[in-house]
């Protein structure tokens, strides 16, 4: 299970982000998180998995040196996440040996490995980070708005793959986003970030 | 009634490989309608609005005509009697300030009074005026280049992806403003991937994938199975939506 | 695009090698021949020893190009080094900036005369005066580079991934940065070429039994009032053909990293 217990994080001259944030998610369970833009949701998300270190707090999975994060977030923005000028190919293998399984299981067609990142659409380019995610074996994923910026069938697509796999692999996933008819959908229940946060 | 502006067989085309971005994409806008483009990214709309006003990279060539009023359109419609509203703030000159930026482009007496009024209307303070882009937030650099599309005499608004991931509070807010800018006489062609805000939006929806028209339908055939639309396509953009069937592709 | 690139840089080459052949023994003092103007038997014309001046022109230049090559490869690497060492703290990074605002805020030539001047000039004493003074505008791109690419979600990513700090380094940063430091590299060049010849020509540089074009200029100061013109034309302009050949190069080479060639790369594959 990932427990998140009293998480603090403030940014410097602008005060608290958000305070004693406490959470838990269970493995193969789909959360929803949804809230305001800018009340910090996204900062959560980096403090949960390790890009940024809370002030207080603790989060009972920590990062091993030279591991992969056990805890690993997906961004919005595919083409932010990669590296423009590798090959999709290298991009994958950052996470290690290439899975041939999560490329079948995504449908991540094999002649996109040749390609560079700014020659597949954000939705193939979302799929590829997610294959980069699912390869390191991760034991929960954060989800931020990752469909966001897609249209509707390759939402419902992506989602169709992550809801089976949270289910057989056991993965826990924290889904953040605004869309509540997508979270309603999705999620086993749905938190506000208004409420945990107690500023 | 007559169409304010027709896109006549535009297709935009690669110079080396001669791949077709956007195929005969043929479409109309009655005076004071709210047309919605849908359609995946990369599917094409922003190359539309930028075909419309010219705005191609040098790779790209486009063929087919644009009408504006029934005829061919120049040089000087695209600004006066059409205006783009991009994705970003980064549109806004960085080293103006606001309220200069939206008087530059009031053709009235009083451009400063007029101004004042525009903020007001918009909710924005009036010490607005008087900020550099920088100093806006999101919110208020999207409220101030709707109020440059109020501000100007021009007829057809061409807004691409004005809400990119916004919340729900923020969307409700920016189509409050679209419609507000429907009201004062406007034809809007509102493109988003965003099939929620273009359907909450638009009088019609224009459904492209893979740089074709598949489908203009009314708003109001967007309703329970879908029955009433047409193109596969579209159906399935449809039942995909989180509400209704929440089918992918297969 | 390809034709910008080529031309300049093999008519440089050419000179430049064309020098390197230049024996110094072939420069030959033959008072005979003494402040003869342009000829075909000597195309420079000869100085007031005889000498041929198309060979000492060659020789300068040569001297030129070699001073140079080393101090814009020692400037870059400086440049480099300090803005990694920006790189790891807000405090060594306010160091840098300081410094950086500092180097530039002092006017140029004077830094250069007054470094040199303290090691004694020469050879050395050029090249640390002008490695000192060239490095604050390289260290100031490549600065903005590094915060940039460390911000970046995809480098941010690659922790998370499990990879480490050198395996960022090879795998991510320098491959970022090489551009950069690529066209710094041929910016400052050109630059360190003419302020070398200025120190010289002012005898704060090289000394004056070196071949350097600075050498060759100021000499020729005393007979140019008697109407030797040659001696002072041809070197000078042979200078600025090579900044000039140089400088179209760095120019195209720029545009040519610089430019989005992603369209090409999909079409080609």
């Amino acid at each position: 299970m990932l427990t998140i217990s009293n998480l603090t994080y403030h940014i410097a001259n602008k005060g608290y982000l958000f305070q004693n944030v406490t959470l838990s998610v269970q493995p193969g369970e789909i959360v929803g998180l949804t809230g305001h833009s800018g009340i910090g949701k996204s900062t959560f998300a980096k403090v949960v998995a390790g890009y940024l270190t809370p002030d207080e707090g603790t989060i009972n999975r920590v990062q091993n040196k030279r591991q992969p994060h056990p805890v690993q977030l997906i961004w919005q923005h595919p083409e932010q996440a990669v590296n423009p000028k590798w090959r999709i190919k290298k991009v994958l293998e950052e996470a290690g040996p290439i899975d041939d399984e999560w490329l079948e299981r995504l449908q991540i067609h094999s002649s996109w490995l040749k390609r560079f990142p700014d020659q597949l659409s954000g939705g193939e380019l979302q799929r590829i980070c997610i294959a980069r995610c699912l390869m390191t074996r991760p034991d929960f994923i954060i989800a931020d708005e990752i469909t966001t910026m897609l249209d509707p069938i390759t939402q419902a697509d992506i989602w169709d793959v992550l809801r089976q796999i949270a289910k057989t692999e056991s993965i826990g996933i924290l889904a953040i986003s605004h869309h509540y008819e997508l979270l309603e959908r999705l999620t086993d229940r749905t938190l506000s970030f208004e409420t945990l946060s107690k500023k | 009634m007559k169409p304010i502006l027709t896109i006549d067989q535009l297709s935009i085309v690669h110079r080396v490989s001669e791949q077709r971005l956007l195929n005969q994409v043929t479409l109309s806008l009655q005076p004071g309608e709210v047309l919605g483009l849908v359609g995946a990214s990369g599917s094409g709309k922003s190359l539309l609005a930028q075909g419309i006003f010219h705005l191609l990279p040098t790779n790209l060539y486009r063929t087919g005509e644009i009408y504006y009023n029934k005829r061919p359109i120049t040089t000087h419609d695209r600004g006066t009697n059409l205006v783009y509203i991009p994705q970003s703030v980064e549109a806004l000159d960085p080293l103006m300030k606001v309220g200069k930026q939206i008087v530059e482009v009031i053709r009235e007496m009083n451009p400063e009074q007029k101004m004042l009024e525009l903020l007001q209307r918009l909710g924005l303070q009036k010490e607005m005026a008087s900020k550099y882009p920088f100093q806006l937030s999101g919110g208020e650099a999207r409220r101030v280049l709707v109020a440059i599309a109020f501000a100007t005499q021009a007829e057809v608004v061409i807004a691409d992806e004005p809400t990119p991931g916004l919340d729900e509070a923020t969307k409700r807010e920016v189509i409050t403003l679209f419609q507000e800018l429907q009201q004062s006489g406007k034809t809007i062609l509102f493109i988003t991937h965003d099939f929620d805000v273009g359907l909450q939006l638009a009088d019609r929806i224009a459904v492209m994938n893979q740089g074709e028209i598949v489908e203009v339908a009314d708003q109001t055939s967007f309703s329970g199975d879908g029955d009433q639309l047409q193109h596969p396509y579209t159906k399935k953009l449809w039942q995909a939506l989180p509400q209704n069937d929440f089918t992918g592709s297969s | 695009m390809r034709k910008q690139l080529w031309i300049p840089l093999v008519l440089f080459l050419f000179i430049y090698s064309l020098s390197i052949m230049i024996q110094e023994e072939s420069i030959t003092i033959a008072l005979t021949e003494k402040n003869e103007s342009p000829s075909w038997s000597h195309l420079f014309g000869t100085d007031w020893l005889g000498r041929d001046m198309f060979l000492r022109t060659l020789e300068g230049i040569q001297l030129s190009v070699t001073i140079g090559f080393v101090t814009a490869l020692l400037s870059t690497t400086l440049g480099f080094f300090l803005s990694f060492i920006a790189s790891i703290h807000s405090v060594l990074d306010h160091i840098v900036s300081w410094l950086i605002d500092l180097f530039l805020s002092l006017p140029h030539l004077i830094t250069l005369i007054l470094i040199s001047f303290v090691l004694g000039g020469g050879f050395r004493g050029v090249v640390i005066g002008l490695m000192l003074t060239h490095w604050p505008v390289i260290t100031r791109v490549l600065r903005a580079e590094w915060l940039q690419i460390q911000e970046m979600p995809y480098v941010q990513m690659s922790k998370q991934l499990g990879k480490g700090f050198w395996w960022r380094t090879k795998h991510h940063f320098l491959p970022h940065l090489l551009p950069q430091m690529m066209v710094g590299f041929t910016l400052i060049f050109p630059h360190a070429i003419l302020h070398e010849a200025a120190i010289t020509f002012l005898g704060f540089g090289l000394s004056a039994e070196e071949p350097a074009i600075g050498v060759i200029l100021s000499e020729s100061m005393q007979y140019l009032s008697s109407g030797m013109w040659w001696l002072a034309f041809f070197p000078g302009v042979t200078l600025l053909v090579m900044v000039v050949l140089f400088q179209w190069f760095a120019n195209t080479w720029k545009h040519y990293i610089e430019r989005d060639r992603s369209y090409e790369t999909y079409f080609n594959n």
